[in-house]
């Protein structure tokens, strides 16, 4: 925002790269072609196996979205302590801002796709396996640093308090990727490497789909939060210097 | 008696919400009935329902010719259990997938009110600054 001209900058927020809505949207019409046309049926969960392809690739884009922000919100804290990186400061803590909305965002998506899929197959909704406890607590966790951060505003102090709260959950999604491992459960362990997986090379060819249109789905939208962001940062910078200008005159 | 600042009120509020959400949670769970559940599945691969042919039998081989007709009778059952299995799997599935569009939906309808929002308070900055420069 420029000093002198106040309003000449000032544009509501558009989308930066007006053909993405449309590759995003055409990835996940494919992906859902794949999963409902083309997948086959799984040998013993049946039908109800095909919420596994949203629902894991929700759970990678929710885990990225976690990490990058407590990454984001840890060099925020370094930057901006540091003299003439307050720029660099600012976009990487509304990078980190738009990461948490979005792993929020899809962790619901987890955390509600996960049990629907649970009942028929485990025959209960939830389990207190400490997978699912540790993703709901992060989730929690991520809801906590998103409240704070939409109070602190242009508060330092409240952004710096929500970017503590954030870096804190980065470690939380290690544990959650290895929870079955180290603690066991009841989760298939067919992302793991570990032999087995997807036998079928329909569902791999579905799987992998379903993963790349819901990461570019999820980065799209930390795109337009992030110029959204941006323009409230700017929106109330102008407010504060037309106050100061309104005050000089009167 | 110094005032307390408006994010310290608002962060206590904010905590003080989400520890009473947490609180409520592991409260109803504690008195909830834990159901008694089946041996759980944990596939550590996901398989497609074909059945790989039957191998042939020699012209009269018996053995095999029950062999085989025994492992008909095996995949009629297990297909016969898929069946049973899709009647309600079926509905948890279209749940799944309704409740991931709706939720991604109220996403865009907050965004789209947000933005709204800021386009209001963007007229109202214009306005000012038009009224500043008039006088």
């Amino acid at each position: 925002m420029s000093a002198s001209s106040p309003d000449a900058d000032l544009q509501p927020a558009r989308p930066g790269v007006t053909w993405m809505p449309y590759v995003v949207a055409a990835a996940l019409l494919v992906a859902l072609f794949l999963v409902f046309f083309v997948a086959p049926r799984e040998r013993t969960m049946g039908e109800v196996q095909r919420i596994f392809y949203f629902h894991v690739a929700s759970a990678f884009a929710a885990l990225i979205g976690w990490v990058g922000c407590a990454v984001a919100s840890l060099a925020y804290l370094f930057l901006s302590a540091r003299q003439g990186m307050e720029v660099i400061a600012k976009i990487t803590d509304r990078l980190a801002h738009a990461l948490g909305e979005i792993g929020v965002l899809f962790g619901t998506i987890v955390l509600i796709t996960g049990p629907l899929w649970a009942k028929p197959v485990w025959k209960t909704y939830w389990t207190w396996e400490p997978r699912l406890v540790l993703m709901m607590l992060t989730q929690f966790l991520f809801i906590g640093y998103l409240v704070l951060r939409a109070y602190a505003k242009k508060d330092v102090a409240g952004r710096k308090l929500a970017a503590g709260i954030a870096v804190i959950g980065g470690p939380a999604v290690y544990l959650i990727h290895v929870a079955v491992e180290l603690w066991g459960g009841n989760h298939p362990q067919v992302v793991s490497g570990q032999g087995g997986g997807l036998q079928h090379p329909d569902m791999q060819l579905t799987f992998a789909v379903a993963i790349a249109s819901v990461l570019l789905f999820a980065a799209s939208l930390v795109h337009l939060r992030m110029r959204h962001h941006a323009f409230t940062d700017e929106l109330e910078d102008a407010y504060l210097e037309l106050s100061d200008r309104e005050d000089a005159r009167s | 008696m110094k005032p307390s600042s408006p994010l310290g009120a608002r962060f206590r509020t904010a905590v003080l919400t989400l520890s009473l959400a947490v609180v409520a949670t592991l409260g109803s769970v504690s008195r909830a009935d834990v159901p008694v559940r089946e041996e759980p599945q944990r596939p550590s691969a996901f398989g497609a329902t074909e059945d790989a042919p039957l191998p042939t039998v020699a012209p009269g081989d018996l053995q095999g010719l029950l062999r085989n007709c025994d492992a008909e009778r095996e995949r009629a059952v297990a297909a016969q259990k898929l069946c049973e299995q899709d009647k309600t799997g079926v509905d948890f599935l279209g749940a799944a997938y309704a409740a991931l569009w709706i939720i991604l939906m109220a996403f865009f309808a907050l965004v789209a009110i947000r933005q709204r929002r800021l386009s209001a308070e963007l007229a109202t900055l214009r306005e000012r600054l038009a009224r500043l420069g008039e006088r």
